[in-house]
């Protein structure tokens, strides 16, 4: 797939990662555990914190300490959107969901409470590691975009994009949103008007590529649709364009 | 009370009713007494008379017996004709029956006046006919007299019937209307508060039927539970291995020796066909009825095209193609996201089958009753034979179609079951020209399966 949007969106900086990334993984497999820290050690650049269960898993979440925190959902007492919940009510710490492959509901209801990513598992650790670094360069990166490149504010017909404290107002409403979803509105409104290909979007908002059967674009898609609600003229605001992508439409 | 106590009683009030009806039909019929057999039995009575005044004008000793030689006084049961002499006693010695004796003493007139004769021609002998022993026969003789029956035992016994099926069919067709919502998946179905509180074999039927269902829908819970228990089970120790490979695999690139790394990626293959297996058994488990669909307006077009993009991805690599042949306007229809993999799977099917270089066509159309969704391969396409099993899990065809890889077999299974669950059907057939076309048709009104 060739990525048109390449030119306008801007390429993020693959920064070597100089600062260690502090990885919290909420698993109840002790074991896997283990292989998870031995093979991120191995890598290099990581150190691993395991907690056992959803509630010690959620203190040292709030705790604020950790980069990225990986959260299986199927964990006793507490499951893994219960402490997402949790962990969202407080702070922005970027969130990958370890989901069983085939699962979507899990996907998109951790899409939903505000997971940035997620990733089948049983899982290559190859990929899991990727992941990691995908949505470090993508929140240490600062997502820098056209938009925020700018000026700190943009305003594209009734909505208000803050780039520095990453809010969006419509109406001078504020629109809750996560920090996917952020990203994927900032990918479609860098090019407000024009078709955003899916795989330019993941690109932007994910950090990766996107691969086959993976929703989560249109999932934040759908998302953005039902949070920011329809243009004034009662259109759909973002427009699915088959086979292409997505387009943000702009009241002439 | 039993059922053969139930159908006796029946039985017995049909004919006791009958014989009622028709008896007070004899009784209280208006004209009943101008009616035609009272006047054959008055003409009989008359003609006695007339035979014995006449004898006795001619010969009063012996008249009696010439009347006795010409006349039959006895035509039981429909008349008996008592010639009665001056001295008080029937001439063939037969007791009076109390009505006849009140009628020839004078207390009481006779209720057909015309059989009562008492002329001074008789010489004080006295004539009276009794037609009264039993008056279901004269129904009978009656002319229209057994249509008249029949119609009183049919509508007797319609009325019969009518209380006995709301006591026993009524009853019998929810329990068997029970059986096969049961059938059709539904194990909630309960139906002993539907007999209310009687005490017979219905009722102890139906307390049999809701023991034997909970029974069953236990069973199948636990199995269900187990199935899906083992399934996540296996997923830890899969994801576990996975791990050790990924670890094994990177020693492997430290110590730069590929002829490992290809081993490992054998691993990882057969590990990812382990999970895809297992997340399609649990799938499949999920898809048990209908209640379980959480139901969306989902935009058809949109979600084929979705499925036919990321198919194209995997095509490509063997230089196939897919296609899809659909309008451009949306179609949005209430349906469950598991939706999405029964499409997945039929087509991702088509293109492990379809020869290299070859197209799968997808193509969607509105009808009458819905939307039918075409997927065609240009494959070998199946062994008639079959194609009835096409959908069963695990089901193979092993010749033409070699073993099929990927998939653990229970793709078309999932397909089918959600077709089906979302009140749709799926078929397969040969296409002439050669290759399989899947047909999938959803109906247009979201109702649930469980109704069809």
């Amino acid at each position: 797939m060739s990525d048109p949007s390449e030119r306008t969106l801007a390429v993020l900086p693959d920064l070597p990662v100089t600062q260690e990334i502090k990885v919290l993984l909420v698993d109840d497999d002790a074991e896997f555990a283990q292989l998870v820290d031995e093979y991120l050690g191995a890598e290099g650049g990581f150190a691993v914190t395991a907690r056992g269960d959803g509630e010690a898993g959620a203190r040292s979440a709030l705790t604020g300490e950790y980069d990225v925190i990986l959260l299986d959902v199927g964990l006793p007492k507490q499951n893994g959107f219960s402490v997402l919940k949790l962990i969202r009510e407080q702070i922005d710490t970027p969130v990958i969901m370890l989901t069983a492959r085939g699962d979507d509901l899990d996907r998109i209801l951790g899409l939903e409470i505000g997971a940035d990513d997620y990733l089948a598992k049983p899982c290559n650790l190859r990929e899991l590691a990727a992941r990691i670094r995908a949505i470090m360069r993508r929140t240490r990166g600062g997502g820098s975009s056209d938009v925020q490149a700018e000026s700190g504010r943009a305003v594209i017909g009734d909505l208000t994009v803050e780039a520095g404290s990453r809010s969006v107002y419509r109406d001078g409403e504020l629109i809750a949103l996560t920090g996917a979803e952020y990203l994927v509105l900032d990918a479609l409104l860098a090019q407000a008007g024009e078709v955003v290909d899916k795989g330019a979007i993941a690109k932007h908002a994910l950090g990766r590529r996107l691969q086959p059967y993976d929703r989560s674009v249109d999932v934040h898609v759908g998302h953005l649709r039902k949070k920011l609600g329809p243009l004034s003229d009662g259109r759909q605001r973002i427009k699915t364009v088959r086979g292409r992508g997505y387009l943000y439409v702009v009241l002439s | 009370m039993a059922f053969y106590q139930r159908i006796l009683v029946a039985s017995w009030g049909i004919f006791l009713l009958t014989m009622a009806i028709s008896l007070s039909a004899v009784h209280f019929a208006p004209g009943s007494d101008e009616s035609a057999d009272k006047r054959i039995v008055a003409r009989l009575v008359q003609q006695v008379a007339r035979d014995l005044s006449a004898g006795l004008a001619e010969d009063p000793d012996n008249a009696v017996e010439a009347l006795l030689t010409r006349q039959n006084l006895s035509l039981a049961p429909l008349l008996e004709i008592y010639v009665i002499d001056p001295a008080g006693d029937d001439v063939l010695a037969r007791a009076l029956p109390r009505r006849i004796a009140e009628v020839y003493t004078g207390k009481r007139q006779h209720s057909s006046p015309m059989l009562h004769v008492d002329s001074p021609d008789l010489r004080g002998y006295t004539i009276i006919g009794d037609d009264q022993f039993f008056p279901l026969a004269q129904v009978l003789v009656r002319p229209g007299g057994r249509t008249f029956m029949l119609a009183v035992g049919l509508a007797v016994s319609a009325l019969i019937s009518i209380l006995l099926a709301r006591f026993i069919v009524l009853p019998v067709r929810r329990i068997r209307e029970a059986g096969r919502r049961v059938a059709d998946g539904d194990l909630s179905v309960r139906v002993a508060h539907t007999v209310g509180n009687r005490s017979d074999d219905i009722a102890s039927l139906a307390r049999d039927f809701d023991r034997m269902t909970e029974q069953v829908e236990g069973l199948l819970q636990d199995q269900q539970r187990l199935m899906r228990d083992v399934s996540h089970e296996l997923r830890s120790p899969l994801a576990r291995l996975l791990a050790l490979i990924s670890i094994a695999r990177q020693r492997a690139a430290a110590d730069d020796a590929p002829a490992s790394t290809e081993q490992l990626d054998r691993m990882e293959r057969e590990l990812d066909r382990v999970d895809e297996l297992i997340s399609s058994i649990l799938a499949f488990a999920q898809l048990d009825h209908a209640d379980a669909l959480h139901r969306q307006p989902i935009d058809l077009v949109d979600l084929l095209e979705n499925v036919v993009d990321d198919a194209s991805l995997e095509a490509h690599a063997e230089g196939k193609e897919v296609q899809l042949l659909a309008g451009s306007e949306p179609l949005v229809m209430p349906l469950d996201g598991a939706i999405a993999s029964a499409f997945e799977n039929v087509v991702r099917n088509a293109v492990r089958h379809t020869a290299p270089d070859s197209r799968v066509e997808v193509s969607i159309a509105r009808t009458d009753a819905g939307v039918t969704v075409t997927v065609d391969d240009q494959g070998p396409g199946v062994p008639p034979e079959a194609i009835t099993q096409l959908f069963a899990p695990f089901f193979r065809v092993e010749e033409g179609r070699g073993t099929r890889s990927g998939s653990g077999g229970l793709g078309l299974a999932i397909a089918e079951r959600c077709m089906r669950l979302h009140g749709g059907a799926i078929a397969a057939v040969n296409r002439p020209e050669g290759g399989l076309r899947v047909t999938m048709s959803l109906p247009r009104a979201a109702e649930a399966a469980s109704a069809g």
